[in-house]
């Protein structure tokens, strides 16, 4: 990748900026950089790449990162049981949290220069933290916003959800303008202990001109749970790589997104359900709902380890074509090596039903608006996922406005 | 000039000729029935009226209180006030009952007006009851694993809610049990009102015996071919539609 960032004088004026962390700090980020700078080029072909145009991710349109990033701001309930802080507070609060950084590996789908260059340049992101046994209905709010003015911006997340504990996180990504382009390179890395639970909601709504990296990495415990919805409404392009690791025994990982393209939009999706331990349940459903010349790349894999013995693993990609030119295509994947187990993997396009079009027009309803409920009505079982009735209501409007504008 | 009036009406569908200069005229307050047997072009017709796209209008007129309907969109159609009844419900995945109502009705009220959302549950309910469908229904998905006899429950709470000034309904008894029978014929007849006209259109006689018609049409090789009173539905019922058949091909 040819970005400035791998210049020795750009990271050195970059350190500069930050003097002011401590050495363990300064000292992850100049070896994470270094990693970067050792990368090998970039492969032609490279699997993790496939059906996707990936110079549409690179950062040379936007190679300064910002001088003034809007800080992501949280909101919940504070409580001795929670820590909630944004990034950079944190590296002086709570380095004992942040140690861990270096031992974080990332996704693993492709997007190894991000993460090495989101692990050396990272400005914001949140922590958090619940304590065990802690538990709250009220949800914890991030709001982070894509940078202007053809910037990049780098963020770090850490949240950890220790044994028993539950809570319910949602994160909106927004742009600070418009109008201007810049690239949000998010990171998140999400650790379950035992028996806990994260509700997390992902509303995606950059500009149409900007790039989104979602990166995570979900490890769960011992009868932990993770339900994540995510909505993809926005950007010019997104990259989602998400990998979730069961790693104690009867992990359960949920994982639901909806992405609705317009004009070129593109929403590229890798992920992965890594079964480590046995007796976990996985399942995936992702759905992408495109119009005019929007495309989407589905590429999911099942991976089943010798271990994994009764393993409950599903995995589904559902595209819905509003236009001619509009174009998904699906890589679903099974890598099975433990005998006892119930996996299926599955994926359809189909263009809109001409038939379930006429009958609503034909109660009087205009052919946009029998579109509309119509995409509303394919994304429901994923909105319906999320438990919160007002959240619920909140996200249908979400998908609603996007018709509206 | 208060008919849902039809001239000459021919239609295909890719290159078969389907409706061959038809006429029928339905007079608001009157209750018509068209019969024929299988093929002889009576869902063709209540497509055509609908403007379904896939039909091809190769000739004639066909209009709605003096207004022409041919060439118009399915949704205009239905704004201007015409009902059909599906023969097949269509299902529509995750739009529930509720929600599908209320856009229809929407679609009819002026630009920025919004619907009462208290009044229209009360006449939803009201209306769901007189059905005797459960008000649990509203929220699922419209048609999705409904019976043959909850799709025809629901395409009549439809037609009521939305109030057309023409309703027709295609092959509204297929698929129906005798009780599911009476109970959307009584919803039918509920509709009966001087300012609307209904065209039922039906291949058996039975349903004729809930709703009773003041005309009987009978309509073979695209267009009708003979008119009476509801004893042409008993005759048929009695004889068959080969007689009609035959006479059609001596003329």
């Amino acid at each position: 990748m040819k970005t400035p960032f791998g210049s020795p004088d750009f990271f050195q004026a970059f350190s500069d900026k930050r003097s002011w962390e401590p050495g363990w700090m300064a000292d992850f980020r100049k070896d994470s950089w270094n990693r970067f700078a050792a990368l090998p080029q970039t492969k032609i072909k490279d699997e993790k790449w496939r059906f996707s145009p990936r110079a549409r991710f690179g950062y040379s349109n936007c190679d300064q990162l910002t001088d003034s990033p809007k800080s992501t701001t949280l909101e919940g309930k504070s409580s001795e049981q929670v820590i909630f802080e944004s990034f950079d507070q944190a590296i002086l609060d709570h380095p004992n949290l942040l140690s861990i950084l270096p031992s974080l590996t990332g996704p693993k789908l492709g997007s190894d220069a991000t993460f090495l260059l989101g692990s050396s340049f990272s400005e914001s992101g949140f922590i958090f933290k619940a304590k065990k046994n802690y538990k709250e209905e009220e949800p914890f709010i991030c709001k982070h916003f894509a940078p202007k003015q053809n910037h990049s911006l780098f963020q770090q997340n850490i949240v950890i959800v220790e044994p028993f504990a539950e809570v319910t996180l949602i994160e909106y990504f927004d742009s600070e303008d418009q109008s201007s382009t810049g690239v949000l390179s998010n990171l998140s890395h999400i650790q379950l202990g035992e028996g806990a639970k994260l509700n997390r909601v992902v509303v995606q709504r950059l500009n149409s001109h900007s790039t989104f990296n979602h990166l995570e990495k979900v490890e769960l415990g011992r009868n932990a749970q993770f339900t994540n919805v995510s909505l993809q409404l926005g950007s010019a392009q997104t990259r989602v790589e998400s990998r979730g690791d069961i790693i104690g025994d009867a992990g359960e990982f949920n994982n639901y997104s909806l992405s609705l393209g317009r004009n070129n939009q593109l929403f590229d999706q890798r992920t992965i359900q890594h079964h480590i331990a046995p007796h976990g349940k996985s399942n995936l459903l992702f759905k992408n709902a495109l119009l005019d010349n929007s495309k989407a790349i589905f590429s999911g894999l099942i991976k089943v380890d010798p271990a994994a013995q009764h393993t409950d693993s599903f995995q589904t990609n559902r595209n819905l074509l509003l236009s001619k030119k509009a174009e998904a295509d699906s890589l679903p994947g099974l890598e099975i090596l433990a005998n006892e187990v119930k996996c299926s993997h599955g994926a359809t396009t189909s263009k809109i039903d001409e038939q379930e079009l006429f009958y609503l027009q034909s109660r009087g309803i205009s052919k946009s608006i029998a579109e509309k409920l119509i995409v509303l009505g394919f994304f429901e079982d994923i909105i319906g996922q999320v438990s919160n009735v007002d959240l619920v209501e909140s996200l249908r409007d979400e998908v609603s406005q996007f018709f509206n504008t | 000039m208060s008919t849902l009036q039809i001239d000459n009406l021919s239609a295909s569908v890719g290159k078969e000729q389907i409706l061959n200069n038809l006429n029928f005229t339905l007079p608001k307050g009157e209750v018509h029935a068209i019969m024929g047997p299988n093929g002889s072009g009576k869902s063709t017709l209540s497509k055509v009226l609908a403007g379904h796209p896939d039909y091809q209008v190769t000739g004639g007129n066909a209009s709605m209180d003096g207004t022409e309907l041919l060439g118009l969109n399915p949704d205009e159609i239905a704004r201007l006030g015409l009902f059909l009844a599906f023969q097949y419900p269509v299902e529509v995945p995750g739009v529930s009952i509720a929600n599908f109502i209320r856009a229809a009705i929407k679609s009819r009220l002026p630009e920025g007006e919004n619907i009462k959302a208290v009044e229209f549950y009360k006449e939803l309910y009201l209306k769901m009851d007189g059905l005797g469908m459960d008000r649990s229904f509203t929220s699922r998905s419209m048609n999705e694993g409904f019976s043959g006899g909850e799709k025809k429950r629901c395409e009549i709470l439809q037609m009521s809610m939305l109030n057309p000034k023409y309703c027709i309904l295609d092959e509204t008894d297929s698929g129906l049990d005798i009780d599911a029978l009476r109970v959307v014929s009584e919803g039918i007849n509920q509709m009966k009102n001087p300012d609307r006209g209904i065209l039922v259109i039906t291949h058996y006689q039975r349903l004729l015996d809930y709703i009773v018609p003041d005309k009987v049409h009978v309509m073979w090789e695209g267009r009708i071919v003979r008119s009476g009173d509801k004893t042409l539905a008993l005759e048929l019922e009695d004889k068959g539609y080969d007689w009609i058949k035959e006479e059609v091909a001596a003329a």
